[in-house]
C-alpha cells in the first residue's frame, strides 16, 4: 500500500500509468470545477469563483506537457534515455495527490478567507471571521501542505525511476526541472484561458 | 536434507574479489591446482545471476521480463542497466590485474 502511494513507478510506467494518470486528470478537472479551484501552476492550487471543468483540465494539461517535456530535454542532456511515454505516463499518474485537493473546498473556506482578507479594514485590521471558521481554515492549509508533499514526492519518484540518475545528479536535476517547469506552467496557465 | 552451497565471489575478511585455487574432477579424483579467475558473471550476486538468467530466458526482451517479474518497463532497464554498469567495471577491474 505505502509503496503504491509512495512509489508507484517500481510497478506501474508507460502507456498504463499513461492512462491511469489521465483518468486521474479528469477526475481532478470535475471536481475542480466543482469547487472553484485552479491547478495554474504545476504544483499550485488557487481558489477562484467559477471555474469551468474545460479550464481545469487545459491547466493540467498544459501542466503535464511542460513537465514530460523540461525532463525530457533535461534527461537527454544527462545522457539518460527514458522512453517519452515512461515520462508522461509517470508524471500523469503523480497528479493523485491533486485529484483530492479541490475536495479541501468543499465548504467553500477558502474563497471566504479570500473574501475575508479583501474586506479587511487597514484602520481597523480585524478578520471578519469566526474561530471555527479559522482552526478549519488552519487544519485544510497543513492538509494542503500534505498533498503538496505528496505530490513532489510522487514527481520525484517518477523522474528518479525514467531517468535512473542517482546522488547529486539526480536531486539537482530534479529541483532544477521542477523550478524550469514550475515557472513555464505558472506563466502559460496565467496567460491563455479558455 | 541437501544445503545448497553459494559460491562465495568476494572474500568475507577483506571483500577482495576471490579466485579459484584448486578444481577437483568428482569423477577420477584428479585436482589441478593454481590461481584460476571467475568468469565475470559468476562476479554477480545470486540476486543479480538470477535477473541474468531471467533476461535471458526472456529472449533479451523487457517487456517480456518487466511482466514477468511484475516490475514497470522502466523499472527492469534501471536494473539491467545498473547491471551492464556493474559487468563493465568488473571486466575493467579483472584486465587491470591482468
Amino acid at each position: 500500500m505505502k509503496q503504491l502511494l509512495f512509489n508507484p513507478f517500481i510497478k506501474i510506467a508507460g502507456a498504463k500509468a499513461l492512462l491511469l494518470g489521465l483518468v486521474l486528470i479528469i477526475i481532478g478537472s470535475v471536481f475542480a470545477s466543482l469547487f472553484n479551484a485552479r491547478f495554474d501552476g504545476l504544483i499550485d492550487l488557487h481558489f477562484y469563483k467559477g471555474v469551468n471543468v474545460f479550464q481545469a483540465l487545459f491547466d493540467q494539461i498544459i501542466g503535464l506537457i511542460v513537465v514530460a517535456f523540461v525532463f525530457f530535454i533535461t534527461a537527454l542532456i544527462l545522457g539518460s534515455k527514458p522512453r517519452l511515454v515512461d515520462l508522461v505516463g509517470t508524471f500523469a499518474y503523480s497528479r493523485l495527490p491533486y485529484v483530492f485537493a479541490p475536495l479541501l473546498n468543499i465548504t467553500g473556506v477558502f474563497l471566504t478567507f479570500s473574501n475575508a482578507l479583501q474586506s479587511i479594514d487597514p484602520a481597523n485590521p480585524v478578520l471578519p471571521l469566526s474561530s471555527s471558521q479559522l482552526v478549519s481554515f488552519v487544519f485544510l492549509t497543513i492538509l494542503s501542505i500534505v498533498l503538496v508533499v505528496w505530490l513532489v514526492t510522487l514527481y520525484f519518484k517518477a523522474w528518479k525511476t525514467c531517468s535512473n540518475l542517482k546522488g547529486n545528479k539526480l536531486v539537482l536535476s530534479f529541483i532544477a526541472g521542477l523550478l524550469i517547469a514550475e515557472i513555464l506552467t505558472v506563466y502559460l496557465t496565467r496567460n491563455f484561458t479558455i | 536434507m541437501i544445503v545448497q552451497k553459494i559460491l562465495p565471489v568476494t572474500c568475507p575478511s577483506c571483500s577482495g574479489r576471490m579466485k579459484v585455487q584448486r578444481l577437483h574432477c568428482s569423477n577420477c579424483d584428479t585436482s589441478i591446482e593454481g590461481a584460476f579467475e571467475l568468469p565475470v558473471l559468476n562476479h554477480l550476486n545470486a540476486e543479480e545471476l538470477d535477473f541474468v538468467l531471467q533476461f535471458v530466458k526472456a529472449s533479451g526482451s523487457i517487456k517480456d521480463l518487466s511482466s514477468l517479474l511484475g516490475y514497470s518497463y522502466p523499472t527492469v532497464r534501471n536494473m539491467l542497466d545498473d547491471l551492464i554498469k556493474k559487468i563493465v567495471q568488473t571486466e575493467k577491474d579483472l584486465k587491470a590485474k591482468k
